[in-house]
Formats: C-alpha cells, sequence, structure tokens
C-alpha cells in the first residue's frame, strides 16, 4: 500500500468533511406548537430583514393603549430572555447534526531515526469502530433531545405569555384600584374639609375635628400604598415585555366578566394531552426507553472504544508495509452492566416523574377550575348585587341627606363605602382573569405547579416564582 | 273589697240623690253649683238624675254635633230605645298628609275611629268587631261605667280574639269629653291608631250656646322615613306628631264665621308627650278637663292649653276677629315634619367652594342648613319615598314652614261651612310689610344703627360666619320674591335673575323651578 491509498482511506472514513447547520432549528415546530395553543407571533432575531419588521410591529402595538392579548404579543416579540431560550434549539440542532457524524478518524503518526539506516515511519489512521453501527441509534437520541428542546422552548413561551397576561391583569387592577383610591381620598378631604368648616363655626369640637382629620390622613397613607403597588405592578409588567422605560399604555379597566365560561367538561384529560409540561415527561420517557434499548443492545460494548483503522510502516529499508490496525477492550471486569443499569434507572425515574406528574395536574387542574367558578361568582355577587346595593344606598342616603334626616358625613362616607365595594370589585375581576389565565396556562400551556422534584427536574426550567398563580393576593 | 265597692257606689248614689232634689225644685244647675254643694266626694258632670229615662238624645235637637277635622262621626241606630253601635276594628293604610302613608289600626278604617257622640242618659250597646291579627279590647277611658265594661284585657274582660265581636252595654250618667282606645297591648295597639274621641252632650244645656264644637285628638307616632309601618318599639323619638292623626299640612283648618261661639276639644293619647297647644288671635277659657265641666269661677283665661298624656281638655272662646290663625303645639320640635335630629349643627357654617369640591364626588350634592331649616321644605329636592321631609305648604305670603301638630282656624266675615274657605284677604293696610324709606325717616329709624354686645370671637383665617352673604336657599331673607314689595329700602336690586342652586346654568327671570331636577330657583347676588 502507498501514500495514495493512506489518503484515499483517509478520504473514505471522513464522509463529506465540511457539515452545515440550518439556522432555522426547529423553530417552525416551535411555532407550529404554538399556534395550535393560540398563542400570537412569536420571532427569533437572527439579524435579518424581518427583524426589523418585528421592531416596527412591536412599536405599532405601544402607540395604543393595550389590551392583554397585546402585551402578550409586545412581550413574546420583545422579550429578551426569550431570544435567548431560543438559541436552545441551536444548541439542540447543532447536538442532532453532530449525532450524525462519523468520529473524526484519528491519525497517528511516528517517525524514528536509527543510525545508518533510513528513517521508520510508523502511520495508522483509526476511526471508531462502532460509529459506524451506532450512528442511526445516536441520530435518534440527539433527535429526542431535539424534540425535547422544542416543547421546553415552546413552554417557555407559553410561560412568558402566561407571566404576562398574570402581570398585565395584576397592573390593570392596582391602576384602577388607585384610582378609587383616588375618589375615597376626594371624599376623606371633603369631609375634613367641612368638619373644618363646622369646626371653625363653632358648631363641632375639637374631637370631632381631629377624629375627621385623622380619618383624611390615613387616607393619604393607603394612597401612597396603592400608588406604590401600581407601580411595582405596572414594573413587573414592563420587564416582562422587555421595555426599557414603563412606556405602554395599558387600557385603563380590567375586561368585564365574560358572558360565557370556558367549557370546564374533560379539562383534566385536554391537560393530559395538550400541557407541555406533561408532553415533555411523556416524550422524556419514550427517551429513556431508547436510550435503555441501545445501552442493552451495545451490551459489552456499550462502554467500549473499537478502534478500527490502516496502519502503514515505511521500514528503515524503506519498504512500506500496510495492513489493518484493531483495538478493542477486553470485556474482563466491565461487561456493560452499569450502563444498563443506569439507562434503566434514568428510564423508571422518567417514568414515575410522569406519573406524579399526571397526579399532579389532574388535581392542579380541579383546583384551578374551582377557583374560576368560585372568583366568578363572587365577582357577579360584586357586580350584580353588591355594586347596584352600594350605589342604591349612595343615592338614598343623598335623598335622606336631602330630607335632612343624615348629614354631609354621613353621605360622603356612603359614597367611601361605595367607592371600597368598586375597589374590592376590581380585585374580585382580577381574580377572576388571574385564575383563567391560571387554568388556561395548565391545560394547554406550561405547568408552573410542579409540585414534585422529579417533575421540577423533569421540566428542566426554574419557575419564576413571581409567575406563579399562587402568588397573587 | 266588696265593701269598698259598695261605699263608692253609695257615695255615688248619694250624690246623684243630692242633684236630683236640685233639680226637683226647678233650678238650672250649673257645674259652679254642683262643686259648691259637694265638696267631697267629686262631682260627677250631670245635669240630670240617673234614674231617670230619656228618649235617645238626638243630633240637631238635643245638641250641636260634634265636627271632627279629617275625620268622622260614628253613625248609630236605634234600637227598643238604645242607642247601637259598631266599630270594627281592622288594618288599612292611613295618609297622614300628602306624600307619606303608613298601615295602621283603627276603627271602621280610620284613624281616629270615628268620633262617638252620644247625650247624658243615653243607653248605650257598643259592638266591637275584632278584624286585627291580634286580639283587642276598648277601654271607654273617662266613662263612668260597670267595672265589667271597662275593657281592660285580662282584668275586665277576657280578650276579643281575632274574628269575634263583643258587646259593651252600658248607660251614660255624665258629659264631657272623653275618649276611647284599645286596652290590649297598648303600646303596639295605641303606637298604631287606636283611638277616638267620645263626646257625651248634656242632656240640659249648659252654659252659654256652643255654634261650632271641634274634636281634636292628638297623637305621635315613630314613622322612619321610607317605612310604611309606625314603629311601636319607639319610646321617646316621634318624629310625625298629629291632630287627628293628620300632620300639616295634612291638616284640615277649623272654619268659623266671625263671632261664633268655638269650642275645641282636644284629648292626647300619645305615648309619652303633653302638648301645650297655642292659639294664635283669641284668648279661651278652658271649660272643660276629662273631669267634666270647670266651675267658672275656676275656668283658666289663656290661649296655650296644656294637654297631657290620657288626658283630655277643652277650650271655648268667641271668635271676633276674622282671619287665619295658626293654632299648634307649642313645643317647636312637634311642629315639624320627620327631620334626623342626629345631624350635624349647620347653622352658621360658611359652605363657600365646598359644594363643587364635594360634587367632584356626590354630583347631587348641595349644603343646607347653614342658616336654620326655613324653607328646606320648599327646595324640591329629592327625598326618600313615603316620607314629609320639612315639609310645610305654600301660603299666601310664601311658604308655612310648619309641620306635625299644626292647623289653622279660619275666621271669616262671611257665612262658611265646614270647608276651606281659601286664604284671608286682609284688609289693606293690615299686613306687615318691609319698611318704606318715607317711613323710617318720618321715625327716624336708622337701620344702620351700632347695638351693643360682642360680636362672635373669628377665628384665624376663617371669615365670620355671621356676617358671610347668604350662599343658600334656605336663608331666612330669601321670602317669596313675587310678594316682596319693591319698596324694601335695603339694597333690593330692581331686576333679580333666579338660578337653581344645583345647576347655576338654570336661570329666569321669576322664581319657578329647575326643570333638571324640580328645585325652586333662588335669587342670585
Amino acid at each position: 500500500m502507498n501514500a495514495r491509498t493512506l489518503v484515499a482511506a483517509i478520504a473514505l472514513l471522513g464522509v463529506g468533511g465540511c457539515v452545515t447547520i440550518p439556522r432555522e432549528a426547529g423553530f417552525g415546530d416551535v411555532q407550529q406548537l404554538l399556534a395550535e395553543r393560540g398563542v400570537g407571533r412569536v420571532h427569533w432575531n437572527q439579524g435579518t430583514a424581518a427583524d426589523a419588521d418585528v421592531e416596527r410591529h412591536v412599536a405599532d402595538l405601544l402607540s395604543r393603549p393595550l389590551d392583554v392579548n397585546y402585551a402578550v404579543q409586545v412581550a413574546l416579540l420583545n422579550n429578551l430572555a426569550l431570544q435567548a431560550t431560543y438559541e436552545d434549539l441551536s444548541v439542540a440542532q447543532a447536538d442532532l447534526v453532530g449525532a450524525g457524524l462519523l468520529g473524526n478518524p484519528i491519525f497517528d503518526g511516528e517517525l524514528k531515526l536509527a543510525d545508518g539506516e533510513g528513517p521508520v515511519i510508523e502511520l495508522a489512521v483509526v476511526t471508531d469502530f462502532l460509529d459506524i453501527f451506532f450512528i442511526p441509534a445516536r441520530k435518534r437520541l440527539a433527535g429526542q433531545a431535539f424534540e425535547l428542546a422544542k416543547l421546553r422552548v415552546a413552554g417557555e413561551v407559553m410561560s412568558l405569555a402566561h407571566r404576562t397576561r398574570q402581570a398585565f391583569y395584576t397592573a390593570q387592577a392596582s391602576a384602577q384600584a388607585l384610582d378609587l383610591h383616588r375618589t375615597v381620598l376626594q371624599a376623606a378631604e371633603a369631609s375634613r374639609d367641612f368638619a373644618k368648616r363646622l369646626h371653625d363655626a363653632g358648631n363641632i369640637n375639637d374631637l370631632a375635628y381631629a377624629s375627621e382629620r385623622a380619618t383624611y390622613e390615613q387616607a393619604k397613607l393607603n394612597l401612597a400604598d396603592a400608588e406604590l403597588q401600581a407601580t411595582e405592578d405596572r414594573e413587573a409588567l414592563t420587564a416582562l415585555m422587555g421595555l426599557p422605560a414603563p412606556t405602554a399604555q395599558l387600557q385603563p379597566r380590567l375586561p368585564e366578566l365574560p358572558a360565557n365560561e370556558l367549557s370546564l367538561d374533560d379539562l383534566e384529560q385536554k391537560a393530559l394531552e395538550r400541557n407541555l409540561t406533561v408532553a415533555l415527561a411523556r416524550r422524556q420517557i419514550e427517551s429513556n426507553a431508547r436510550a435503555l434499548g441501545i445501552t442493552r443492545s451495545m451490551g459489552l460494548f456499550a462502554n467500549a472504544e473499537i478502534e478500527a483503522g490502516v496502519a502503514a510502516e515505511r521500514e528503515g529499508d524503506g519498504a512500506w508495509a500496510v495492513g489493518p490496525a484493531v483495538s478493542l477492550p477486553i470485556p474482563l471486569f466491565n461487561q456493560g452492566q452499569p450502563a444498563v443499569a443506569t439507562a434503566a434507572a434514568e428510564f423508571r425515574r422518567a417514568r414515575h416523574a410522569y406519573g406524579a406528574m399526571t397526579v399532579d395536574i389532574r388535581s392542579a387542574v380541579r383546583a384551578a377550575t374551582a377557583r374560576v367558578q368560585a372568583a366568578r361568582v363572587r365577582a357577579e355577587q360584586y357586580r350584580n348585587v353588591l355594586l347596584p346595593l352600594r350605589s342604591q344606598i349612595t343615592q338614598q342616603t343623598q335623598l335622606h341627606y336631602n330630607g335632612m334626616y343624615v348629614g354631609a358625613f354621613d353621605l360622603l362616607r356612603a359614597k367611601q363605602d361605595e367607592v371600597t365595594a368598586g375597589a374590592q370589585y376590581v380585585q374580585a375581576l382580577r381574580d377572576y382573569w388571574l385564575a383563567r389565565s391560571a387554568l388556561e396556562a395548565l391545560v394547554d400551556g406550561w405547568f408552573e405547579g410542579a409540585s414534585t422534584s422529579a417533575a421540577r427536574s423533569l421540566t428542566g426550567t426554574s419557575t419564576n416564582p413571581s409567575s406563579s398563580e399562587a402568588t397573587h393576593d | 273589697m266588696t265593701n269598698a265597692i259598695n261605699q263608692h257606689m253609695l257615695s255615688r248614689r248619694r250624690l246623684m240623690t243630692g242633684t236630683a232634689a236640685a233639680l226637683a225644685t226647678g233650678a238650672v244647675v250649673s257645674p259652679s253649683m254642683l262643686m259648691a254643694q259637694s265638696s267631697s266626694p267629686l262631682p260627677i258632670a250631670t245635669t240630670v238624675s240617673a234614674d231617670e229615662k230619656f228618649p235617645p238624645g238626638e243630633p240637631g235637637k238635643d245638641y250641636t254635633p260634634v265636627h271632627t277635622p279629617n275625620g268622622v262621626t260614628a253613625p248609630f241606630k236605634v234600637v227598643d230605645g238604645v242607642k247601637v253601635f259598631h266599630l270594627i276594628a281592622s288594618e288599612f293604610e292611613h295618609e297622614f298628609a300628602p306624600g307619606l302613608t303608613a298601615i295602621c289600626w283603627g276603627y271602621d278604617g280610620r284613624t281616629p275611629g270615628p268620633t262617638l257622640e252620644a247625650v247624658e242618659g243615653d243607653h248605650l250597646r257598643i259592638y266591637v268587631t275584632n278584624r286585627l291579627p291580634a286580639p283587642t279590647t276598648v277601654h271607654w277611658h273617662g266613662i263612668l261605667l260597670p267595672a265589667g265594661m271597662d275593657g281592660v284585657t285580662g282584668l275586665s274582660q277576657a280578650p276579643i280574639q281575632p274574628g269575634e265581636t263583643f258587646m259593651y252595654e252600658f248607660k251614660l250618667n255624665q258629659y264631657g269629653t272623653y275618649m276611647y282606645h284599645s286596652h290590649f297591648d297598648e303600646m303596639t295597639q295605641q303606637g298604631l291608631g287606636m283611638m277616638g274621641m267620645f263626646i257625651i252632650h248634656p242632656r240640659k244645656p249648659v252654659g252659654p250656646k256652643i255654634d261650632r264644637d271641634f274634636a281634636i285628638m292628638l297623637s305621635e307616632w315613630a314613622i322612619e322615613p321610607g317605612t310604611r309601618r309606625p314603629n311601636t318599639l319607639e319610646m321617646t323619638d316621634f318624629n310625625v306628631l298629629t291632630m287627628n292623626s293628620r300632620a300639616f299640612p295634612g291638616t284640615a283648618p277649623l272654619v268659623v264665621q266671625k263671632n261664633q261661639r268655638v269650642r275645641i276639644r282636644f284629648g292626647n293619647l300619645g305615648a309619652m308627650h303633653h302638648h301645650p297647644i297655642h292659639l294664635h288671635g283669641f284668648t279661651f277659657r278652658i271649660t272643660e278637663t276629662d273631669g267634666g265641666p270647670v266651675p267658672e269661677s275656676a275656668q283658666w283665661p289663656g290661649n296655650t292649653v296644656l294637654v297631657t298624656v290620657g288626658a283630655t281638655r277643652a277650650v271655648e272662646f268667641v271668635a271676633d276677629a276674622p282671619g287665619d290663625w295658626a293654632m299648634h303645639c307649642h313645643m317647636t320640635h312637634h311642629a315639624m315634619n320627620q327631620m334626623g335630629h342626629d345631624v350635624p349643627n349647620m347653622i352658621g357654617v360658611d359652605a363657600g367652594g365646598l359644594d363643587s369640591q364635594v360634587r367632584s364626588v356626590l354630583p347631587g350634592y348641595m349644603t343646607m342648613g347653614q342658616h336654620g331649616m326655613g324653607g328646606m321644605g320648599d327646595m324640591g329636592m329629592a327625598v326618600p319615598h313615603n316620607s314629609l321631609p320639612m315639609v310645610g305648604m305654600e301660603g299666601p305670603f310664601g311658604y308655612i314652614d310648619m309641620g306635625g301638630m299644626f292647623t289653622i282656624v279660619k275666621v271669616r266675615d262671611a257665612e262658611v261651612g265646614f270647608d276651606d274657605p281659601g286664604w284671608y284677604e286682609n284688609p289693606p293696610g293690615t299686613v306687615a310689610v318691609a319698611a318704606t324709606a318715607e317711613a323710617l325717616r318720618r321715625d327716624g329709624i336708622n337701620v344702620d344703627r351700632k347695638i351693643d354686645g360682642p360680636r362672635p370671637s373669628e377665628r384665624a383665617g376663617t371669615p365670620d360666619a355671621s356676617t358671610a352673604a347668604p350662599t343658600h336657599a334656605a336663608s331666612h331673607s330669601d321670602g317669596n320674591p313675587a310678594t316682596t314689595p319693591a319698596t324694601a329700602p335695603t339694597s333690593a336690586p330692581a331686576a333679580v335673575a333666579y338660578a337653581c342652586p344645583m345647576h347655576p346654568e338654570v336661570t329666569d327671570d321669576e322664581a319657578s323651578r329647575c326643570p333638571k331636577c324640580g328645585m325652586k330657583l333662588v335669587p342670585q347676588e
């Protein structure tokens, strides 16, 4: 065998020496998953002309008062953490491509100089022999990992959408509550000013006047609290929307209760079918099962490195000796059992984690359904019964005031009570929307409330404490 | 016990025998004679012997019938020489004044019940049918009768159960002004209106002939504005004070022709309060108590008679002065209609600028009462359904801001019936008007005269309330612009524009009402 043969062998081993990895990296599949779940447009900034389009679109959205869907849309397009998450796809994609390649052959060369003779040259090109057989299996595993990555990324998007929705309702409610607090303060201020005039006229004593002043000053403090709360809630939304400043305008009032409730039938089943966290756990089992199968089939060779190649040697006399070379471990101590045991344990772990997750999510769906129903009843009770009553009380107090059965203090207090009931309604309405979006997220999105450590480890994401539906109120 | 009753009966009989003896001599018996003849025991108001028999007294022939303003006199029939009455106790809707009704209890569908009217010596049978949801009885208040006819539940008789009819039978051996009322669960049943007047005329004429004889039952009610049932649990805080269960402006006037001799009989079956009833324009004599006639020598002259709880009083006077004369309880809170007494005292409060501040929260708000309650009922502001806040009525010279136990005695030169003849037309020069500049000059009146005495001390930084310009419709000085003479010496502008106190943009040349809220327009400065 001569040098030409050697080069040919190297060329043979190095199948397709140059590989390109598609930039798209499964983003289309992620978009497909999201579209099935009614999530708005997503875009991966990859320095193309489309980026500018998206930027214009975001600017356009921000030029109007946002409703919840537009706010989510801005977050989906504008949140940089999400862009970072998309790169997970690139990584998985690259892994997948890598898995389809043979290990690079290893070239080994020695040059020995001996007295009086020509140099002795030893050359060898070897490659991992088993690769040839294992490439399809490894590709399948990497493919699984890629699919997991897509699910995980889609889940991240769903999670962001959910958290944005929650932050939006919370911010809207705080802003609305702030307005009501201002009205309460106005009423308290009028009460205090009225008291001052009575005091000036000599008609009420220092005690009564001080008491009205204290009420007013307390209302001022309450307003300050409400202002801070509104700012904090607003900033949480601003951050999720990826905005450098709280410039977005929100529609000023929470949406009213929808006439029709979500269909609450079969939600547990739907959640098991559609929840991305659950889907991820399911696929993880498949992946682990495949890994286990592969490991088993590899048996002895599970941890082995079997190398095969060509070795050539030039003797001092200048003659080339060429022949095949092989190196393989002798399975004397490790016959592959630990690898199989590990894979089997990982498979079982995935299965148990999945089982735990289905139990968790069923409970979570039931609890969330109950929360939606209770929140609706509560909000309806405020809207249909308590608010009309409070407003009737104010009207009646006005009539009683007109008849001089009650005084201006009673009238102003009735108004304050009405406004306070309005604030409680806003809170009830907010709780309804939070509960509803939490339920929707459970059924269709990302299971933030995974309670078992196994489930948490499965999802591979750290849950954002501020986004959990358990944090409202 | 038996002994004591016998003793009493004996003493009563002895007295009556004495009276009969006096009659036998043909002398006209006057109450003063009775008093003189028997210093002890107490006299009974009689003109004839209890043993004498008389045909049932006839109205118009044996007596001038009593008139019960806003009420009726009970009808009767005569059966075998016995006057038979029938009262039905029941529940019904009663109007206290236009704008206020409530579910009350009474007799024959009214409160007070029909005035029972009879003559000394009449033999009565009174049937009482109970259509109430509760038992009841009737007590004949002040009338001397057998103990078993006295109507006290449990003590005198068994209660009349719902659906039952009881019969009371007794002979009238006295005359005077009496009453009847429920004596079962009095607090509830009287609180709901179960009462009436019981007038007994003397068989033989006593004193000068009376031309107009009025009966007025005084009572008090607790009716929360907007409710429609009197609260009989109330002990002290009564807010509807009535004459014959009507509150002014729901009270019918007492119409009299000039120089008629008038008797007004008052009974008080209110729960807690005595009522000093004051008559304008006349001096009367208190001629009767619930014991009967007051001897002439002991009759009090006066213009206010205190009618205590459970008592009756009658006053007499000759209506020699024509005009519209007020007659009312002089407890000032008894001459007001429903109002809150637990509201801030607004007198003298400077409300400038406050209204717009409050209206930003409460669009219907207006500060009221800085100058008192006068005119409050006239403002036309929306008030709770079924209530009489501060209501009075429009009079010939503006708003009459009285309510409750208030009525008008209308004396006319012309012949009149009992119907309201309208407002009195005062002869020229007999009505108080704003002083003319000429008169002020003539009599040397300096309206800017300095007066002594400390002025209200001022608080730092606040205007003196006493000098603050009136900002508000309830000012006393508003009056009725239509009748305010243009000769008023103080700065009365020639042309006054009127505006709604709630909607300043609504203006008019005259004191009309705001088309938006119905409130009366007030003069603008």
